[in-house]
Protein backbone atom coordinates (compact mmCIF):
# COMPACT_ATOMS: atom_id res chain seq x y z
CA UNK A 1 0.00 0.00 0.00
CA UNK A 2 1.27 3.62 -0.89
CA UNK A 3 2.40 5.39 1.81
CA UNK A 4 -0.08 8.95 1.99
CA UNK A 5 2.16 11.86 1.81
CA UNK A 6 2.16 15.22 3.66
CA UNK A 7 1.14 18.75 1.96
CA UNK A 8 4.66 19.97 1.11
CA UNK A 9 4.85 24.05 2.00
CA UNK A 10 6.76 23.92 -1.34
CA UNK A 11 6.75 21.46 -4.10
CA UNK A 12 10.89 20.49 -4.62
CA UNK A 13 9.87 17.18 -6.62
CA UNK A 14 10.74 16.98 -10.26
CA UNK A 15 8.71 13.46 -11.15
CA UNK A 16 6.21 13.09 -8.25
CA UNK A 17 3.67 15.48 -10.33
CA UNK A 18 2.33 18.79 -8.78
CA UNK A 19 -1.31 19.61 -7.92
CA UNK A 20 -2.68 22.33 -9.90
CA UNK A 21 -5.90 24.55 -9.08
CA UNK A 22 -7.86 27.15 -10.94
CA UNK A 23 -8.95 28.94 -7.55
CA UNK A 24 -8.31 32.31 -8.91
CA UNK A 25 -9.86 31.43 -12.34
CA UNK A 26 -13.32 30.37 -11.02
CA UNK A 27 -13.27 33.20 -8.04
CA UNK A 28 -12.86 35.68 -10.02
CA UNK A 29 -15.05 34.62 -12.86
CA UNK A 30 -17.96 33.27 -10.85
CA UNK A 31 -17.73 34.61 -7.60
CA UNK A 32 -17.33 37.84 -5.87
CA UNK A 33 -15.22 36.67 -2.83
CA UNK A 34 -11.86 38.12 -2.70
CA UNK A 35 -8.97 36.04 -1.20
CA UNK A 36 -9.27 37.36 2.47
CA UNK A 37 -13.42 36.39 1.70
CA UNK A 38 -12.76 33.17 0.65
CA UNK A 39 -10.20 32.55 3.23
CA UNK A 40 -12.75 33.62 6.07
CA UNK A 41 -15.46 30.87 4.17
CA UNK A 42 -12.32 28.29 4.34
CA UNK A 43 -10.63 28.94 7.30
CA UNK A 44 -7.82 30.08 6.00
CA UNK A 45 -5.95 33.40 5.73
CA UNK A 46 -5.23 35.66 3.06
CA UNK A 47 -1.68 34.20 2.42
CA UNK A 48 -2.74 31.27 2.64
CA UNK A 49 -5.38 31.43 -0.52
CA UNK A 50 -2.56 33.51 -2.21
CA UNK A 51 -0.19 30.96 -1.87
CA UNK A 52 -2.73 28.30 -3.13
CA UNK A 53 -3.10 30.14 -5.85
CA UNK A 54 0.06 31.08 -6.71
CA UNK A 55 1.22 27.18 -6.24
CA UNK A 56 3.25 27.35 -3.55
CA UNK A 57 1.52 25.81 -1.20
CA UNK A 58 -0.38 22.50 -1.58
CA UNK A 59 -3.55 22.29 0.85
CA UNK A 60 -4.41 19.65 2.82
CA UNK A 61 -7.56 17.44 1.66
CA UNK A 62 -9.94 19.03 4.30
CA UNK A 63 -9.35 22.38 2.88
CA UNK A 64 -9.21 21.64 -0.47
CA UNK A 65 -12.75 20.17 -0.33
CA UNK A 66 -13.92 23.08 1.72
CA UNK A 67 -12.87 25.32 -1.33
CA UNK A 68 -14.72 23.41 -3.69
CA UNK A 69 -17.42 23.30 -1.66
CA UNK A 70 -17.11 27.21 -1.10
CA UNK A 71 -17.50 27.60 -5.08
CA UNK A 72 -20.01 24.88 -5.40
CA UNK A 73 -18.21 23.20 -7.77
CA UNK A 74 -16.85 19.03 -8.03
CA UNK A 75 -13.59 19.13 -6.34
CA UNK A 76 -12.11 17.94 -9.73
CA UNK A 77 -12.96 21.41 -11.15
CA UNK A 78 -10.99 23.27 -9.04
CA UNK A 79 -8.17 20.68 -7.95
CA UNK A 80 -6.16 18.84 -10.65
CA UNK A 81 -3.39 16.80 -10.99
CA UNK A 82 -0.51 17.11 -13.04
CA UNK A 83 2.13 13.84 -13.14
CA UNK A 84 4.55 15.95 -15.01
CA UNK A 85 4.40 18.87 -13.00
CA UNK B 1 10.68 42.83 2.96
CA UNK B 2 6.56 42.69 2.84
CA UNK B 3 4.52 45.37 3.36
CA UNK B 4 3.32 45.12 6.93
CA UNK B 5 -0.39 44.55 5.85
CA UNK B 6 1.14 41.60 4.02
CA UNK B 7 2.58 39.76 6.78
CA UNK B 8 -0.45 37.23 8.33
CA UNK B 9 -0.38 37.64 12.09
CA UNK B 10 1.68 34.73 12.89
CA UNK B 11 4.28 36.04 10.64
CA UNK B 12 4.49 39.26 12.55
CA UNK B 13 4.55 37.25 15.70
CA UNK B 14 7.85 35.15 13.97
CA UNK B 15 9.10 38.45 13.61
CA UNK B 16 8.35 39.85 17.00
CA UNK B 17 9.37 36.32 19.12
CA UNK B 18 12.72 36.84 16.67
CA UNK B 19 13.48 40.25 17.73
CA UNK B 20 12.68 39.50 21.58
CA UNK B 21 14.82 36.02 21.37
CA UNK B 22 17.59 38.07 19.42
CA UNK B 23 17.32 41.49 22.24
CA UNK B 24 17.96 38.77 25.13
CA UNK B 25 21.14 36.54 23.27
CA UNK B 26 22.69 40.08 22.72
CA UNK B 27 21.95 41.09 25.96
CA UNK B 28 23.41 37.84 27.52
CA UNK B 29 26.31 37.86 24.79
CA UNK B 30 27.12 41.51 26.47
CA UNK B 31 27.56 40.02 30.02
CA UNK B 32 29.35 36.85 29.34
CA UNK B 33 31.81 38.39 27.27
CA UNK B 34 34.45 40.86 26.61
CA UNK B 35 34.07 40.84 22.48
CA UNK B 36 34.57 37.34 21.78
CA UNK B 37 36.16 36.24 24.67
CA UNK B 38 33.99 34.54 27.25
CA UNK B 39 34.36 35.86 30.79
CA UNK B 40 35.04 33.51 33.79
CA UNK B 41 32.50 34.65 36.56
CA UNK B 42 31.80 33.07 39.72
CA UNK B 43 28.69 30.65 40.32
CA UNK B 44 26.41 33.15 42.06
CA UNK B 45 27.27 35.63 38.70
CA UNK B 46 26.54 33.09 36.93
CA UNK B 47 22.94 32.10 39.07
CA UNK B 48 22.32 35.88 38.80
CA UNK B 49 22.97 36.28 35.55
CA UNK B 50 20.69 33.07 34.13
CA UNK B 51 17.68 34.35 36.73
CA UNK B 52 17.74 37.69 34.76
CA UNK B 53 18.25 35.88 31.61
CA UNK B 54 15.45 33.63 31.51
CA UNK B 55 13.25 35.95 33.51
CA UNK B 56 13.62 38.49 30.73
CA UNK B 57 13.39 36.18 27.59
CA UNK B 58 9.77 34.57 29.30
CA UNK B 59 8.35 38.32 30.33
CA UNK B 60 9.18 39.61 26.73
CA UNK B 61 7.34 36.60 24.95
CA UNK B 62 4.22 36.98 27.42
CA UNK B 63 4.32 40.78 26.28
CA UNK B 64 4.11 39.10 22.77
CA UNK B 65 1.67 36.83 23.38
CA UNK B 66 -0.73 39.14 25.73
CA UNK B 67 -0.52 42.11 22.42
CA UNK B 68 -1.52 39.47 19.71
CA UNK B 69 -3.81 38.20 21.93
CA UNK B 70 -5.49 41.16 22.88
CA UNK B 71 -5.26 41.82 19.07
CA UNK B 72 -7.45 38.49 18.14
CA UNK B 73 -9.93 39.49 20.90
CA UNK B 74 -10.49 42.53 18.86
CA UNK B 75 -10.62 41.06 15.43
CA UNK B 76 -12.43 38.48 16.55
CA UNK B 77 -15.32 41.05 17.69
CA UNK B 78 -15.23 42.50 14.20
CA UNK B 79 -15.82 39.13 12.60
CA UNK B 80 -12.50 38.80 12.15
CA UNK B 81 -10.75 35.56 13.49
CA UNK B 82 -8.56 33.38 10.99
CA UNK B 83 -5.17 34.09 12.18
CA UNK B 84 -3.45 30.86 12.01
CA UNK B 85 -4.70 28.37 9.49
CA UNK B 86 -2.86 24.71 8.49
CA UNK B 87 -0.06 26.29 6.93
CA UNK B 88 0.74 28.19 9.78
CA UNK B 89 0.68 25.11 11.47
CA UNK B 90 3.16 23.64 8.95
CA UNK B 91 5.45 26.19 8.86
CA UNK B 92 5.72 26.18 12.51
CA UNK B 93 6.71 22.47 12.22
CA UNK B 94 9.13 23.22 10.13
CA UNK B 95 10.91 25.38 12.03
CA UNK B 96 10.55 23.48 15.17
CA UNK B 97 12.30 20.95 12.93
CA UNK B 98 15.20 22.89 12.40
CA UNK B 99 15.75 24.14 16.01
CA UNK B 100 15.85 20.36 16.97
CA UNK B 101 18.66 19.59 14.91
CA UNK B 102 20.45 22.81 15.66
CA UNK B 103 20.22 22.68 19.24
CA UNK B 104 21.20 18.25 18.77
CA UNK B 105 24.54 19.41 16.84
CA UNK B 106 24.96 21.90 19.76
CA UNK B 107 24.68 19.61 22.60
CA UNK B 108 26.68 16.84 20.29
CA UNK B 109 29.39 19.40 19.71
CA UNK B 110 29.77 19.87 23.61
CA UNK B 111 29.69 16.49 24.70
CA UNK B 112 32.61 16.19 22.32
CA UNK B 113 34.34 19.45 23.45
CA UNK B 114 34.08 17.89 27.08
CA UNK B 115 35.15 14.80 26.40
CA UNK B 116 38.06 15.93 24.25
CA UNK B 117 39.28 18.14 27.49
CA UNK B 118 39.44 15.67 29.16
CA UNK B 119 41.31 13.32 27.19
CA UNK B 120 43.83 15.77 26.04
CA UNK B 121 44.15 18.43 28.51
CA UNK B 122 47.36 19.82 27.01
CA UNK B 123 46.26 19.26 23.48
CA UNK B 124 43.10 21.56 23.74
CA UNK B 125 43.36 24.50 21.45
CA UNK B 126 39.69 25.25 21.38
CA UNK B 127 38.47 29.07 21.75
CA UNK B 128 36.08 27.77 24.17
CA UNK B 129 36.32 25.53 27.44
CA UNK B 130 33.32 23.75 28.81
CA UNK B 131 34.99 22.50 32.13
CA UNK B 132 34.52 25.39 33.62
CA UNK B 133 30.86 26.31 34.61
CA UNK B 134 31.46 29.61 32.81
CA UNK B 135 32.04 27.89 29.77
CA UNK B 136 29.61 25.77 30.10
CA UNK B 137 26.71 27.72 30.90
CA UNK B 138 27.59 30.27 28.06
CA UNK B 139 27.91 27.19 25.34
CA UNK B 140 23.96 26.07 26.47
CA UNK B 141 22.62 28.97 26.99
CA UNK B 142 23.87 30.59 23.52
CA UNK B 143 22.99 27.30 22.20
CA UNK B 144 19.41 27.44 23.17
CA UNK B 145 19.05 30.91 21.73
CA UNK B 146 20.63 29.91 18.26
CA UNK B 147 18.20 27.21 18.28
CA UNK B 148 15.25 29.11 18.84
CA UNK B 149 16.59 32.15 16.42
CA UNK B 150 17.30 29.41 13.49
CA UNK B 151 13.81 28.10 14.26
CA UNK B 152 12.52 32.14 13.83
CA UNK B 153 14.79 32.71 10.60
CA UNK B 154 13.32 28.85 9.39
CA UNK B 155 9.74 29.84 9.47
CA UNK B 156 10.11 33.51 8.25
CA UNK B 157 12.27 31.81 4.87
CA UNK B 158 9.03 29.41 4.77
CA UNK B 159 6.72 32.71 5.08
CA UNK B 160 8.22 34.25 1.90
CA UNK B 161 8.87 31.42 -0.11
Amino acid sequence: MRKLQKPKLKSKSKSKGKVNNRIKEIRTAHTKLTQEGLGKQVGATRQTIIAIEAGKYAPSMELAFRIAKEFGVPFEDVFQFDPDG
Amino acid sequence: MKAKNELSEAERYAWATLIATGVVFLMFWGRMTDGFQVLNLGAKDLLGLYLRVIMTFIVLHIIIAVIFAAKRGKEAQDGDVVERDERDMAIERKGSRTEFWVLAIIVQMVIFTLLFENAFPDGYTLPISVLSASGMFFVLMSGFFIADIAKRITMIIAYKS
